[in-house]
């Protein structure tokens, strides 16, 4: 069966496209474009891994990455952090709350792909 | 209420030894008594007040700031007020003056930190704005040009291939571009605080060479490597000099299609000086004194291949004089180039007083004290002749070992010399400072004693603390530096 991956990000554009990407790889895909909305699809859907954007309208990438890694029911979906803040504070910020992988945008389409299928085989 | 000053003896001295300024005037303002806290603050004889005219306007019931003659240049701050007396029968003013020029100080320096501190933050924040506003879109731009030229969307023609393949190669250059002004602007807002520790620059060296070999021998280039044989100590940023290391090799193999890149470490009297050199395509005389602006790039490589953001050298140069050392080319048009550096060696002296301005300034950035701490072999001339350098070399090293073993957080900082350990630690409580001295110095103390040496050789110990002793580097290590001068 096809993993699930939740993506979520408040760019439609990107949305749009990394869907494309991820459905391309094989991947079942679904989104989210708000903090809030990502919590709430983590939750209800339980996707096998999550490609967070950070700087979300509602609630920022860093409360949700926190939220759902502080639960023990969630803890154990794998996170991605996919930003375009891209200093060294910002990913040891990434570290503290608890993600898996921090890809920085623009992304080489290899590397994030890499990052997700280490994660799932994980 | 009006205070009649009497003959009680106690009472005279409590006026004439008080640290207080005490100042009587009569009502026309002429000075008829001042105590000699009061000729000390204003800098006066004594006798020389008395039956002057005060200058100062009486403060009434208020009490007021005034300005009194400060310590070196700078004006001092006092704050004064005013009691009705009678003094040899007449009506009069006894004036309490304190001086509060210390206190305004410190108030000062941390309004000047505050706001250091805030144009830092927007700074920041505005760097970190811009870089996400530009790279979002990017994002979807290069994506949507993956996928295209990956097929996802249909077949594509050669040509349509071949000219979204340089759109790619331009957004990732647009996005190098994007690093590297952030680098810069960071770099000269002063934004980046090397982290800096002694280290051989060797290592360095081989480390950006061995990251490179590869793509130098692809080449089919030779990679030359020349190092000094002794530790070639250094007070660098690590990750910093191996970029400008890496950024000088990657602009010589882009250059050169055959023959060789050199990197080369010399270690000279009192600097250090490191050589990237090629037999590239060299740069013409005329350019060679534009090499480090910005967006200047010369002899470009016409045809495939990574395209250069023209930001990397000047980027180079940015650190290097970050790190207080120079750089220069030397080239010839088709026979190659050379890029030469130095960094200064410090003398144990000037690396102790940049231990103290790095670990001053840190502490001033994360609004933090500071304590430095100096233990010393005292009467060291005499110690030197009776053991020899190596037993002391020996007796150091063990010191150096007692001391970095009773350091506990990761930003407690130890170096040493032939004769001394200075410690930078950001804590000032007296206590602290106190239990830190009186743990270090019985642990060399047992030291000493367990080898027989206690009574030949004694320890001694200096400290300096900011903001306590002072704000600049220089007034904290001038306290502690005539221990080992």
């Amino acid at each position: 069966m096809a993993k699930k991956i939740l993506l979520v990000d408040d760019e439609p554009h990107i949305i749009m496209m990394l869907e494309n990407r991820m459905k391309h790889a094989g991947y079942e895909v679904i989104t989210a474009s708000d903090g809030q909305e990502a919590l709430t699809k983590a939750k209800k859907e339980n996707p096998d891994l999550i490609i967070l954007d950070l700087m979300l309208p509602k609630l920022d990438g860093y409360k949700v990455c926190r939220m759902l890694k502080f639960d023990e029911k969630y803890k154990h979906i794998p996170i991605i952090m996919l930003s375009a803040r891209a200093q060294e504070a910002d990913k040891k910020m990434g570290e503290t709350v608890g993600a898996d992988g921090y890809v920085t945008k623009p992304f080489e389409p290899q590397v994030l792909l890499g990052k997700v299928k280490e994660l799932l085989s994980a | 209420m009006t205070v009649k000053i009497s003959k009680d003896q106690n009472l005279l001295t409590f006026i004439e030894r008080n640290h207080e300024a005490i100042v009587v005037v009569d009502r026309s303002g002429l000075v008829l008594f001042a105590n000699p806290a009061a000729a000390r603050l204003f800098n006066q004889e004594r006798k020389g007040l008395c039956g002057k005219v005060f200058g100062f306007p009486l403060p009434g019931d208020k009490v007021v700031e005034i300005n009194i003659p400060g310590k070196s240049k700078e004006v001092g701050m006092a704050q004064m007020q005013q009691m009705p007396i009678e003094w040899q029968g007449k009506r009069a003013f006894v004036l309490l003056i304190h001086d509060i020029s210390e206190l305004k100080k410190t108030e000062m320096l941390k309004a000047a930190m505050d706001e250091r501190r805030r144009i830092d933050r927007i700074k920041n924040e505005f760097i970190s704005n811009v870089s996400h506003e530009l790279r979002t879109p990017l994002t979807s731009v290069r994506e949507g040009i993956s996928q295209i030229l990956e097929g996802f969307l249909g077949k594509t023609t050669a040509g349509q291939k071949e000219f979204l393949s340089m759109c790619l190669e331009d957004i990732d250059r647009l996005s190098r571009i994007i690093d590297g002004l952030l680098d810069i602007s960071r770099i000269e807002s002063g934004k980046i605080i090397l982290k800096k520790e002694t280290l051989d620059i060797v290592d360095l060296a081989r480390s950006a060479a061995s990251s490179l070999s590869v793509k130098i021998k692809n080449k089919g280039l030779e990679l030359i490597e020349d190092y000094p044989k002794e530790k070639t100590e250094i007070y660098v940023d690590r990750d910093r000099i191996i970029e400008v290391f890496i950024n000088l090799l990657g602009n010589a193999i882009k250059f050169t299609d055959k023959g060789h890149i050199g990197i080369f470490v010399k270690n000279k009297a009192k600097m250090v000086e490191c050589c990237v050199e090629d037999t590239g395509r060299g740069i013409a005389k005329k350019d060679l004194s534009r090499v480090f602006v910005r967006f200047q790039q010369f002899g470009r490589v016409f045809g495939p291949g990574e395209k250069g953001t023209g930001l990397g050298l000047s980027i180079v140069k940015s650190i290097i004089e970050l790190h207080k050392g120079q750089i220069r080319v030397e080239s010839k048009l088709n026979k190659g180039s050379k890029f030469i550096f130095t960094l200064f060696k410090y003398t144990s002296r000037e690396l102790f007083r940049q231990y103290v301005a790095d670990g001053l300034r840190e502490a001033v950035h994360n609004d933090e004290p500071l304590s430095i701490f100096l233990f010393y072999i005292d009467d060291f001339a005499r110690v030197i002749k009776e053991f020899g350098n190596e037993r002391i070399a020996f007796l150091m090293n063990k010191f150096y070992e007692i001391v970095g073993g009773h350091l506990r957080r990761q930003a407690d900082l130890a170096v040493k010399d032939d004769r001394a350990i200075l410690l930078v630690l950001p804590v000032t409580k007296n206590e602290y400072i106190n239990s830190i001295q009186m743990r270090l110095s019985q642990a060399l103390e047992e030291y000493l004693t367990k080898e027989g040496l206690d009574k030949k050789i004694k320890i001694g110990f200096k400290t300096a603390g900011f903001p306590r002793d002072g704000a600049s580097a220089d007034e904290l290590f001038n306290k502690i530096k005539e221990a080992i001068s």
